[in-house]
């Protein structure tokens, strides 16, 4: 039973592996305020308000997550730490865990998509060309 | 008919502090006599000088208070009575005028400085977020398995008696 949870968290982390992988490709912070990524991307004011929504309920989501992660990180240590260890305890705690990464990672994730959808394609492609651009600038 | 005599000093002065107090028949004299009505309003006169001199002669912590019919403070505004309130009421309303969206600029509100900073901030916690990721285990368990990390955990045969290898078996690095 337990094998089988394991492993169904694992596929559904490999599914989303590309995708998370995708969600660097997006800036950090509220990046729409800055005229360099307004101006180039012409993001308007209920754009970058509605970003700005979009932005505060990813990252409280996302410190949520962490901390319940955190906690569930230390509970693991304990349940491994024991004197006398209980197998079961100890993997039931760590598909918690792996349970919480894969909603750490969806809720990563779905924020890309969010900008991806706010933005349309043209211009989250222009985007990333745009953030490059800046990450050079930022480097000079 | 009867004919009425002029009031005397008596029912004149009675005629100035309390007219109910005369006979009918004295109060119609008093109405239609105007040597009567004289003598009775320059009475009056006399006494009401007297006052206004008594009142400029009084001691002023000894003259009767005063309520002013405007100031009474039953309808009046809290605003009138308690100044602090008013001044407090009108700041309070000024800056929910100020922070309002419809007055707060956007631009004003994210400064280019302030974006730096947030999103220096957020490039570090989404640094780990994804360290967070890529393994959730603790340190500890991280280590382990993972010879890539440390290189000197790959032992040749001949090392296995080093010293920096505990005698249970652990890694120098638990």
């Amino acid at each position: 039973m337990l094998s089988k949870s394991l492993a169904m968290l694992a596929a559904i982390v490999l599914f989303l592996f590309p995708a998370i992988c995708r969600a660097k490709e997006v800036p950090p912070g509220r990046w729409w305020h800055l005229p360099y990524f307004a101006d180039q991307l012409s993001i308007t004011d209920k754009e970058k308000d509605e970003l700005d929504k979009l932005f505060d309920y990813n990252r409280n989501r996302l410190a949520e997550l962490k901390a319940q992660m955190d906690e569930e990180r230390a509970e693991l240590l304990k349940a491994v730490d024991q004197e006398h260890l209980n197998e079961i305890s100890a993997i039931t705690k760590l598909t918690k865990l792996e349970s919480t990464r894969t909603l750490l990672a969806a809720t990563r994730f779905s924020y890309s998509l969010g900008v991806r959808k706010l933005l349309g394609y043209e211009r989250y492609q222009r985007m990333k060309t745009v953030y490059r651009n800046w990450k050079g600038l930022q480097q000079q | 008919m009867k004919k009425i005599s002029h009031l005397d000093e008596k029912q004149i002065i009675e005629a100035v502090t309390d007219e109910r107090g005369l006979d009918g028949a004295l109060r119609s004299h008093l109405l239609e006599c105007p040597d009567c009505r004289a003598q009775k309003e320059a009475l009056q006169g006399r006494l009401a000088r007297f006052g206004d001199i008594s009142r400029g002669e009084v001691p002023l912590d000894f003259r009767k208070p005063r309520v002013p019919e405007m100031s009474a403070g039953v309808l009046s505004p809290v605003w009138r009575i308690r100044p602090a309130f008013g001044m407090g009421v009108a700041f309070a309303l000024i800056l929910a005028l100020l922070l309002s969206p419809l007055t707060l600029k956007r631009d004003r509100l994210y400064t280019q400085d302030v974006v730096y900073r947030e999103m220096l901030q957020d490039e570090k916690f989404m640094t780990e977020i994804e360290k967070l990721e890529e393994n959730p285990l603790p340190g500890f368990y991280v280590g382990i398995g993972d010879p890539g990390d440390d290189e000197r955990d790959i032992q040749t045969p001949g090392a296995v008696n080093d010293a920096s290898v505990a005698h249970d078996g652990g890694s120098r690095n638990a």
